[in-house]
């Protein structure tokens, strides 16, 4: 009994040998590079060297390429950030089910695959002269980010009591003071946690750019892809370097400057039911706030509804409006060997990573979770790092070591590489499960006689199937949707988001259109499944519970 | 705490507000909450709405803070409608549920809150506040944070918040239910001091009768979204004007019967348990009522004289409390009830046949519901 907190403290081991081979060997090859002249990396003969370095410091183009991705990060930030905060302030206000139920379609397009998205975005940016410009690749950005920032602000506005507000009028403030001193100030950690998150994943943007933008509108992340490209490792690791090293330094200042538990922000406990049946009372913040979501919700879903309806076009090019109606495009993949063996191997990855992915959380979550591992915050953390890491600095790595391996382009590549982006949420999501399970419940298993194996397979392995069951979708999603890595690692087969990637690039047909309709159907099909399962299974446990307090 | 209450509100309001409420009502869609509400308060009174919960009481005091929107009806203070004002111009103090302090600021900075809207001078402001946390035994723990506080602690500041710009009015909605019950007496007793010492107008919400009767001038019970009695809490007990209330103010045994007889302020009433009479039948018709008399009225075994009352029961449970004891009895007809009294029980065992007798003063009558 002693020795079983250690025993299960080894479950974090095949984690920590996947991370070991996959992230941190590859990532310090690519610092390695940026400290050789050449860019070379050998373990002998290694001159360390800051040629790389001096080189950013000196060309005035890298200088332009950094302020350039700072300046369109920092716009994006702010418009996402203005957008985002009158919408959720609306939808958290409203009563019963309907802010979650609005919530859930302003998160539509975070679900859909992010080439549907940059694909609708190159067919209607042209009707409005955008096209290849920074304002182009800011619109792509912020209709990126918006989601995040509306899930994370909704969550942190959704737990702000309205009696707060209201007792804020009751002595004397009028709606604009009790936003201002009191609603506004408790929103702040939400913010931060936002805007930090945001403003890292627009520093490493690089599919938007790449699409949208304009020539000269060179991003860190499509820089070091063109460095890339053109084997010049030096300054594309050293460019790479720079970059992480500034995402860290943004995360744990913004944790320094803000820490999350700086007040208590607790004891507004639970409320009575009266004040959520209330409801929101037309008053000019939730006007505004009507208003607005209207607006975000329009440019949310409008581009999806655009890409369904131009892929019933008839013609060989794409027009908006279509001249008629054609099913000729979705035939047209079904039939073109390269769309189905992309599609196929696209969802072959994506089981495999699913697979793969949700196994090693489990088992690195028990580990965390039961065992008694040494610096368990560090190790918690660098199991989580790979989300804070850029893609772009994740993908050179990755393809570095692919290409030593010479693995570029096989499904071992392509799952390593996914399963690497899946694993911190697959930990994070059993973790959660295991902890708010505690261990009471296997204890009780053990003193009614069941064996420790028993104990686990009977309760805590059946309870936590649901949130396993989550954590493999978000690992297939993940999978099936990652564009960067699968760039890099493709050579001659390519997964679906990387064949549309090309498509979008070369020739455009309409099939691309006809291919991401049935991509946002396939969302919208496995959202009302889940949501008509979860439905049933909230039926069947009030009928159990009735039943067992009734019969 | 009694001598800044005084200051903070100011005795010149005492004879000055009056609240009235004329014909409220208020629903959320199909369910009416409030269906026509009319009463009036003196001003320094400390009114109670009392009722279960779902009985429209919260809904009422947010009306009367501004909260909420009646659907229809008027609410006056001191003879000007104030229907339509937002709540903030109303300068009327609201105590919360869950005391909604801002967890963000500091307890005195919570306090402060309403006097730094009204843009107070520093000096003044500081020394309210100041006031205002000693007037409720929170002195010296202005630099605390809510979420640092115990639940007693917060509702403390909660009522020092409302009051340190001194309000008209001061509304109150159960601000003692998450508290435990000792804290609870204790607090209860200490507002009413604080109420009476200010003359400050308190109206309360509770679902509670004895929080209600201790702190109350006035109680009114609520049901279904509509008063049902308002009165002092003694005369509320004594002379509920039906069952439903009846009930609600204090345990009560019930047994229905027929008035056959009725002769002035006399009515005898045919029961499953025999005759009765009932020197109280001013509240109700002829034909079938219910008789109620509370425990505290019943005596075992027959006395001298004045009780005409006398019925057999058996013995189903006795219970020594201490100060108190009470008897479980069993009627004809498996009809359950119960009697109290001061000390320790009568020598009975739990099986045996009694007879219990009551005075005909104290059998309340009252219709069918």
């Amino acid at each position: 009994m002693r020795s079983s907190p250690n025993k299960a403290a080894l479950l974090i081991v095949p984690g920590l040998l996947f991370l070991g081979v996959s992230f941190l060997v590859p990532l310090a090859g690519v610092l390695m590079r940026s400290f050789d002249a050449r860019g070379k990396l050998s373990l002998a003969g290694h001159e360390f060297s800051l040629a790389n370095y001096a080189e950013l410091l000196s060309d005035p183009l890298y200088q332009i390429v950094l302020q350039n991705t700072f300046v369109v990060a920092l716009v994006a930030t702010v418009f996402t950030l203005l957008l985002a905060y009158p919408v959720c302030y609306f939808l958290s206000r409203l009563s019963g089910g309907w802010g979650s139920a609005l919530l859930l379609l302003a998160l539509f397009p975070f679900w859909t695959s992010i080439l549907v998205r940059l694909f609708a975005f190159t067919q209607i940016l042209p009707q409005f002269g955008l096209m290849y410009t920074t304002t182009a690749t800011i619109i792509g950005m912020v209709y990126y980010l918006l989601p995040y920032m509306i899930a994370i602000l909704y969550a942190s506005m959704l737990s702000i009591d309205n009696e707060l507000t209201n007792a804020a009028r009751t002595l004397g403030a009028n709606m604009l003071q009790a936003l201002w001193r009191v609603f506004m100030p408790l929103t702040r950690p939400g913010v931060t946690v936002g805007v930090t998150m945001v403003f890292v994943i627009s520093l490493g943007f690089f599919l938007t750019p790449a699409l949208l933008g304009g020539g000269a509108d060179l991003t860190v992340a499509t820089y070091i892809q063109q460095q890339v490209n053109i084997a010049k490792w030096g300054t594309a690791s050293a460019m790479g370097s720079v970059l992480l090293i500034l995402t860290l330094a943004i995360y744990f200042g913004a944790q320094r400057l803000f820490p999350s538990n700086d007040m208590a922000v607790l004891g507004t406990g639970s409320q009575k039911g009266v004040s959520r049946t209330e409801g929101p009372r037309l008053t000019w913040p939730v006007g505004i706030g009507f208003v607005f979501t209207v607006a975000v919700f329009f440019f949310l879903l409008a581009p999806l509804v655009v890409v369904v309806i131009l892929s019933f076009t008839p013609t060989t090019f794409l027009i908006f409006p279509p001249s008629g109606f054609s099913g000729r495009w979705y035939a047209q993949f079904f039939n073109d060997a390269d769309w189905l063996a992309s599609g196929l191997l696209s969802f072959k990855v994506a089981v495999l990573t699913a697979i793969v992915s949700t196994a090693l959380g489990l088992m690195t979550a028990l580990g965390l979770v039961r065992g008694n591992v040494p610096a368990r915050q560090v190790i918690t953390g660098l199991f989580l790092a790979p989300l804070i890491v850029p893609v772009i600095l994740v993908a050179i790595a990755l393809f570095d070591l692919a290409s030593r391996l010479r693995l570029v382009g096989t499904t071992v590549a392509y799952v390593a590489g996914h399963t690497l982006l899946a694993l911190p949420i697959t930990v994070m999501i059993a973790s959660n499960a295991l902890r708010s399970m505690g261990t009471e419940l296997e204890q009780a298993a053990r003193t009614l006689g069941a064996s420790r194996s028993r104990a686990f397979s009977a309760v805590t392995a059946r309870m936590m199937a649901p949130s396993l069951a989550v954590a493999a979708v978000f690992a297939f999603v993940t999978s099936w949707d990652e564009p960067v890595i699968a760039l890099f690692l493709s050579a001659g087969r390519s997964t679906l988001p990387v064949h549309i990637f090309n498509n979008i690039r070369t020739e455009v047909t309409p099939t691309v259109a006809a291919v991401s309709t049935m991509l946002m159907a396939a969302v919208l099909i496995g959202g009302l499944a889940y949501a008509v399962l979860a439905a049933a299974r909230r039926r069947r446990m009030v009928k159990a519970y009735e039943g067992a307090s009734y019969g | 705490m009694a001598d800044v209450g005084r200051n903070a509100s100011g005795a010149g309001r005492r004879h000055g507000n009056e609240l009235q409420i004329e014909n409220v009502t208020h629903g959320y869609g199909s369910l009416t909450v409030l269906n026509g509400v009319s009463t009036a308060v003196a001003a320094g009174e400390f009114l109670t709405l009392l009722g279960a919960s779902g009985s429209g009481k919260t809904t009422l005091l947010r009306i009367i803070g501004g909260l909420v929107q009646p659907d229809s009806g008027r609410v006056r203070v001191g003879g000007r409608d104030i229907t339509n004002l937002p709540p903030e111009q109303r300068d009327i103090g609201f105590v919360f549920q869950n005391y909604a302090l801002f967890p963000h600021m500091t307890v005195a900075e919570n306090v402060a809150f309403s006097l730094s809207v009204r843009k107070l001078a520093r000096t003044e402001l500081t020394k309210r506040v100041e006031e205002a946390l000693a007037l409720v035994g929170l002195h010296g723990l202005g630099g605390r944070y809510p979420g640092q506080l115990s639940g007693g602690q917060q509702q403390r500041v909660a009522l020092a918040r409302s009051l340190v710009f001194r309000p008209s009015m001061l509304l109150l909605d159960e601000p003692l239910g998450a508290l435990d019950r000792q804290l609870r007496q204790q607090l209860a007793v200490e507002l009413r001091m604080l109420q009476r010492n200010s003359g400050i107008t308190m109206i309360y919400v509770t679902h509670d009768q004895e929080e209600a009767f201790t702190m109350s001038t006035q109680v009114a019970v609520m049901a279904k979204g509509a008063v049902r009695q308002m009165a002092p809490p003694a005369a509320l007990y004594r002379e509920p004007s039906d069952l439903m209330v009846a009930r609600f103010v204090g345990d009560l045994n019930e047994l229905p019967g027929r008035v056959t007889e009725l002769a002035g302020e006399t009515a005898r009433i045919e029961t499953v348990a025999g005759s009765l009479i009932s020197s109280r039948s001013e509240l109700a018709g002829v034909g079938r009522v219910t008789c109620a008399i509370r425990p505290e009225h019943l005596r075992l075994g027959v006395p001298g004289s004045g009780s005409l009352n006398v019925i057999s029961a058996t013995v189903r449970a006795i219970i020594f409390g201490g100060s108190w004891h009470r008897i479980d009895l069993e009627l004809a007809d498996g009809i359950a009830w119960r009697l109290e009294g001061r000390g320790e029980p009568p020598v009975v065992n739990e099986g045996d046949a009694v007879t219990v007798s009551f005075d005909a003063a104290s059998l309340m009558l009252f219709n069918k519901e």
